[in-house]
């Protein structure tokens, strides 16, 4: 809850936010904990990098960031992989144990979603750590960065976890308009490089602008973040809402900004720093990437920018991560924060929404729990999810379950789909707007969206057939139990 | 592999000889590797990558540009220039 003191965050949620500025003293953190492993062997950018972090993001619990400082042909390079890959590693984020359960760091993100206590501390530029290294020409991105081909199809080597800060052309001194958002970048010639946006995007709209005012775009594409604030740079929060906000709001201590020299805020303890340009009205063939939904998106032209400025800390650790065909790191990075904003918009007119799942492939399958006010409530409800602002193109198949099937319990899912669906309340909503790189779209682009309502009847519907369903225990109480018995397996005192 | 290549090879994607040196990288002042960049189509790769990503006979079918006219790509934001 948001209270006039801020949020109300647990001691050990405190102690995290005030220690973790940067993602060097989050690796250290999560080294304490067992989940960063320094990985020892010498390796090749291909196919070693892939193969170690797909390994490690398969175990979605408890799969640990790797760090590399042995890359052939890399010598002193550092690159750190699968800070996000796990649940565990969130937890450890949020202050919580690492065993916590997804349906638990689910509400304590909710307890912290808003931006209305955001605590920023501006550093002057030659107090920022990220100014320490300074490159005002020469630039070759393939020298700066370890790069590495992400998937083996990928048109090159992409820049997948990077957090590009533009302001709006149109509203430059606007600090709310000031977007921050995770797009993928190809590096082009060695001081250019393709950035994806479309145009619904914040970005894109920003790039639509400057090319039909001939205003230039500013950008400031910065590596190994803050770990919150990767989190938010994912989430489809308001245009004019400022990501910063949202995550110095999450960790409950201030994010510490500074200014780049073309005038965009940046956060003053990031690894590296691109300052770029947009080079209007220029493109590049870009592509294929392997993408989030497990598929290649094609080859495209692309809006181009050329450096301008490059920063770093004193040996930087560039930030990768593997995506591509589920489960990965990207879906683990952004499964929360998808399924908090569509949370909160439902709750605003719906308060019987119980919680929301939008963790499959960033939402295009979600589950929603919500107690049924009057039969044929939850379709309503399903509705209502596709009209907010990620629903409309992202949420392509929504189960509804009655508010006790905990949604992010896959196996209480399948109860509800097994033993709750009537295929008379399967609504298939033909032609609709999809996600672009949805590869079971009829044309990109547009396709058919799914509702299946699992929830239990209620009246006006017939209940004379429906049987009484069984009460399993489920409380705070049984939450309580389950977490003593987990600290009791790790053999701690409980 | 630890001679410095002479001659730019050929693109493994849309197999132009448009390809130019982006960087080496050096372990011990031996050379490891070459990242290449084709001017045509924008492939970029190393010459120490597996197969499946350089050599045009391993490569995915469904991946090859030879011949295929870029101009014609899909764009995924419309310059504003472009004649309506």
């Amino acid at each position: 809850m948001v209270t006039d003191k801020g949020v109300a965050l647990s001691a050990m949620a405190h102690e995290v936010g005030k220690r973790v500025r940067c993602l060097r003293d989050f690796l250290e953190l999560l080294s304490e904990h067992g989940q960063c492993v320094h990985w020892p062997d010498a390796v090749l950018p291909e196919p070693d990098i892939r193969h170690v972090a797909v390994a490690a993001g398969n175990d979605v619990d408890g799969g640990p960031a790797i760090l590399f400082d042995r890359i052939r042909g890399y010598p002193g390079k550092r690159l750190a992989i699968n800070v996000h890959g796990s649940f565990a590693n969130l937890a450890i984020l949020m202050g919580q144990p690492k065993t916590a359960t997804v349906r638990e760091l689910f509400f304590d993100l909710i307890k912290r979603w808003g931006t209305d206590h955001p605590l920023l501390k501006w550093v002057p530029a030659d107090q920022a750590p990220i100014f320490e290294n300074i490159r005002e020409k020469d630039f070759n991105l393939y020298e700066l960065l370890p790069l590495h081909r992400i998937n083996a199809s990928d048109g090159g080597f992409y820049i997948g976890k990077a957090c590009v800060v533009s302001r709006d052309p149109l509203d430059p001194d606007e600090f709310g308009k000031q977007n921050v958002g995770i797009y993928r970048i190809q590096p082009m010639w060695r001081d250019t490089f393709t950035l994806l946006s479309i145009p619904s995007h914040d970005m894109g709209r920003q790039i639509m602008a400057a090319e039909q005012t001939g205003k230039p775009l500013h950008i400031s594409v910065m590596l190994g973040n803050h770990p919150a604030m990767v989190l938010f740079a994912a989430t489809p929060v308001g245009y004019e809402e400022s990501e910063y906000a949202y995550a110095s709001q999450m960790m409950g201590a201030p994010l510490r900004l500074t200014k780049a020299a073309n005038g965009t805020d940046i956060l003053a303890d990031s690894e590296i720093l691109i300052e770029a340009e947009l080079l209007l009205n220029h493109r590049e063939t870009e592509g294929p990437f392997g993408e989030f939904p497990g598929s290649y998106s094609g080859v495209r032209k692309v809006p181009l920018f050329r450096i301008t400025r490059v920063a770093h800390r004193t040996d930087p650790i560039f930030e990768s991560i593997y995506i591509g065909k589920g489960w990965t790191e990207h879906d683990t990075l952004i499964g929360l924060n998808t399924s908090a904003p569509v949370y909160a918009q439902l709750k605003k007119d719906f308060p019987e929404v119980e919680a929301v799942n939008a963790m499959y492939q960033h939402g295009m399958t979600a589950v929603i729990s919500v107690r049924n006010r009057y039969g044929g409530f939850a379709k309503s409800v399903a509705m209502r999810a596709l009209g907010t602002p990620h629903g409309l193109m992202y949420l392509k198949n929504i189960i509804l379950v009655d508010e006790t099937v905990d949604p992010f319990n896959l196996n209480d899912v399948m109860w509800a789909l097994s033993t709750r669906t009537r295929a008379a309340d399967i609504i298939v909503l033909p032609n609709m707007a999809m996600v672009p790189i949805d590869p079971s779209a009829e044309v990109p682009g547009r396709g058919h969206h799914l509702i299946i309502d699992a929830t239990s009847f209620v009246a006006p519907d017939n209940l004379g057939a429906d049987p009484h369903l069984v009460e399993r225990p489920r409380s705070a109480e049984i939450d309580a139990l389950a977490q003593r018995l987990r600290e009791l397996q790790q053999g701690g005192v409980a | 592999m630890n001679a410095i290549q002479e001659v730019n090879p050929p693109c493994p994607r849309c197999e132009s000889q448009a390809a130019a040196l982006m960087h080496q990288g050096i372990d011990n002042g031996e050379r490891v590797w070459s990242i290449w960049h084709c001017t045509r189509c924008a492939f970029t790769w190393r010459d120490s990558e597996p197969p499946a990503s350089i050599d045009l006979r391993k490569r995915a079918a469904w991946s090859q540009l030879k011949g295929v006219d870029l101009t014609q790509l899909r764009q995924v934001i419309l310059p504003s220039d472009t004649p309506r």
